[in-house]
């Protein structure tokens, strides 16, 4: 050994190092080589020793590779800023994790792709941000990692493991609120909801007045927060969450300003307390 | 000197300057007259007072030893290094049990190299170990169906010594349940759902609420031994983000503890060691050099309290917290400088379970007494409506802004509640996700 010296102090060195607490935001390809028209998935994770609760970035694709479809199945991101969704190459996306993520393998969104012309290059990350959770707005230093997916002129052999989703969204608590600071102070709806399987496809809103609860046949595909229409609210307010794979949930307001003689329940009373002064008319006039 | 030895000797030093490491001391402590620096390392004689003196090195001779009539040193690092135990969840599966746990996060010396996930099938121990890396989830495989196992997980240094053990946590596994019958009508229905049962401390009669990725699903009130306990039935499989938070008997809210969970369908995962970190206040916002300022809160009875003032350099007090779980330590201004200084607290129940930081509460040493306000219930960023909450709405609020131009308006009740640089971008949501209440 010519340098022994220089071997201990390099060996003691990283025995005693410090370790590097950085988060990691890494893809991962499955399968890793396909053929033209065969489909592959690409996952973006976050590893984060430190608590991260805010990522954002934009995943880009060589052209290679066609982008069908973004899903945030199962996602650890509870809320979005900006939905994951494709233009062109890339998809971005931006969310938060309320109170943080402190852990390694969390998936944070799942893209699906198609080969469209031969060859091998990276999916790459850009832009990428993530901030700790420390309500100080302090931003993580962040490692970020590449996959490969190499597209063959015949199939490979390898298939992508199809996924069945007969589990509809998590129930969710819509809320109506206003804000003077936003929609010029006027009512609006706001809700969020996770899917554990294929992952939030678009949201729904209706909303109409009547008596009982409505079985409404005009939806308007919406985003939160939604301005709603009827400011006076009369209306029933219905929410509908569906996922990639056409199951649904809905969630139902009632209408929030109803008087109170309108509202069922003082009718039904109303109802029972004529319906008794009848039976007792009745019975005074036959005894 | 030969031409080739200086080299040799010019590239070693080179190197030991590139990569020496970061040597961490251990942190000094101080009172008012006096102070010992970096204990660990140093002999005697940087530990002197006008009234004192502090002879040879401090070991771990006998607690309670080296005191006179204004000072005292507790023998030993009694306040350091410090590690909280992680929460652990449990999900039995067929003749396995699926483990998953918090990171352990360590300070001032300790770090977390390996964790040990210890399993017996008596309550209590005693456990065999088996090392699984610096992960934090496995699979325990080859159980008995039908028999009860208790878990714990120990968090190790780089040496390998044990530095935590986590509350124990159980799961039965169990067979798979055939699926129903096709065609068939009756008959028992196929667990289609999963529960998780959450135990854990927050303060005596608290209020505790959870969250499931991040909208409220259960509130529950604590007993008078600051034990909870909380179960959510009806979940679908696949991974959750539970959040834990508390009021305390003045409506402070602790600092929020979240933990991720992959649930299985049909399952049930016990989810243990939950020990929300202690609520914190001042009595002053500012306080005259050389006045006590003191600090409080609650947490479990009895429990150790650290309490941590940084500065430019961290002081550490140690205090117990009554029957009630209400601790209050005055804390000496003396030793701090001039300007603006912030405390945080943890709590320990018999060295053993060791909570996170509470939140922290900021103060200015300056040259009056400035006293606080009563309680600050609300969040002190983030609540963009005003409502005491930080959910949906004012995520909803923040979020109309995203990338468009602010208004003089919105400038100053949502940018100036967030991060105030005149932008809503991902830092701000950032913040509110901090603040976070559901």
């Amino acid at each position: 050994m010519k340098f022994p010296a220089i071997n201990a102090a390099i060996s003691l060195t990283f025995l005693f190092a410090s370790p590097v607490m950085a988060a990691e935001l890494y893809l991962k390809a499955d399968p890793t080589a396909i053929g033209i028209g065969e489909s592959a998935k690409v996952e973006l994770f976050l590893d984060s020793p430190e608590g991260v609760n805010a990522v954002q970035g934009v995943v880009a694709f060589p052209p290679q590779l066609k982008i069908k479809e973004v899903s945030d199945g199962n996602s650890i991101i509870n809320l979005w800023v900006e939905r994951p969704a494709f233009k062109g190459q890339e998809v971005s996306f931006s969310g938060i994790s309320p109170g943080g993520y402190a852990k390694e393998h969390g998936l944070v969104l799942t893209i699906f792709v198609e080969g469209k012309s031969v060859g091998s290059d990276a999916v790459f990350l850009k832009e990428a941000q993530a901030f700790l959770n420390d309500g100080q707005g302090t931003p993580a230093s962040l490692l970020l990692r590449r996959a490969t997916i190499k597209v063959a002129a015949v199939s490979t052999g390898e298939q992508l493991a199809e996924e069945e989703d007969d589990v509809p969204p998590s129930d969710f608590r819509p809320v109506i609120a206003s804000d003077p600071n936003i929609f010029d102070g006027k009512y609006f709806v706001t809700f969020a909801t996770q899917d554990k399987g294929s992952g939030i496809d678009y949201y729904e809103v209706a909303e109409e007045r009547s008596f009982f609860r409505p079985r409404p046949e005009i939806w308007e595909r919406a985003e939160s927060p939604y301005l709603l229409k009827d400011q006076e609210l009369k209306s029933w307010v219905l929410v509908r969450a569906a996922d990639r794979a056409g199951n649904s949930r809905t969630e139902v307001l009632r209408p929030g300003k109803i008087p109170a003689y309108q509202q069922p329940l003082t009718i039904i009373l109303i109802l029972f307390v004529v319906i008794v002064l009848i039976i007792w008319r009745l019975r005074k006039n036959i005894f | 000197m030969s031409n080739q030895k200086t080299k040799k000797l010019l590239l070693l030093a080179v190197l030991a300057f590139l990569l020496s490491p970061l040597f961490v001391f251990s942190q000094e402590f101080s009172s008012t007259d006096f102070k010992v620096l970096d204990p660990v390392i140093f002999p005697g004689g940087f530990s002197t007072s006008t009234d004192f003196q502090l002879h040879g090195v401090i070991t771990q001779i006998a607690t309670g030893t080296s005191t006179d009539s204004s000072f005292r040193v507790n023998s030993g690092f009694l306040f350091f290094p410090f590690i909280n135990t992680p929460v652990v969840s449990a999900t039995a599966g067929d003749a396995q049990v699926s483990l998953s746990w918090t990171v352990s996060v360590g300070a001032l010396g300790w770090t977390v190299s390996n964790y040990n996930v210890g399993r017996s099938t008596v309550s209590g121990g005693p456990y065999t170990y088996s090392s699984v890396g610096s992960t934090t989830s496995a699979t325990v495989s080859g159980l008995t169906n039908g028999t009860t196992y208790f878990f714990v997980v120990r968090p190790e240094d780089a040496f390998g010594n044990s530095i935590a053990t986590s509350t124990q946590v159980s799961a039965t596994p169990a067979a798979a349940a055939a699926p129903p019958p096709s065609g068939g009508g009756g008959g028992g229905a196929f667990p289609s759902t999963a529960t998780v049962v959450f135990a854990g401390r927050a303060y005596p009669r608290s209020t505790v609420t959870i969250l499931r990725d991040a909208q409220v699903v259960v509130t529950v009130t604590a007993g008078s031994d600051a034990n909870f306990g909380a179960q959510i039935s009806g979940l679908a499989g696949g991974q959750y983000i539970f959040s834990v938070y508390a009021e305390d008997y003045q409506g402070r809210r602790s600092s929020i503890l979240t933990f991720p969970v992959i649930i299985s369908t049909g399952s049930t995962t016990n989810v243990s060691g939950i020990f929300l970190a202690p609520t914190i206040a001042l009595d002053k916002l500012e306080v005259k050099r050389g006045d006590t300022i003191s600090i409080f809160g609650q947490s479990t009875p009895l429990s150790d309290i650290t309490i941590v003032v940084n500065s430019d350099q961290e002081f550490f007090s140690k205090t117990i917290s009554d029957p009630s779980g209400i601790y209050l330590y005055s804390f000496d201004s003396t030793v701090l400088e001039l300007g603006d200084h912030a405390a945080k607290s943890k709590a320990s129940i018999a060295n053993q379970l060791v909570s996170g930081f509470s939140n922290i509460v900021n103060f200015k040493v300056g040259t009056k007494n400035v006293v606080a306000a009563p309680v600050a219930k609300c969040p002190s960023k983030g609540d963009l409506n005003g409502d005491c909450k930080v959910n949906l709405v004012d995520f909803s609020v923040a979020a109309f802004w995203w990338k468009r131009p602010l208004t003089a308006t919105a400038q100053q009740n949502i940018d100036n509640k967030l991060f105030p640089d005149g932008k809503i971008d991902l830092r701000d949501f950032s913040i509110l996700a901090f603040y976070w209440t559901g």
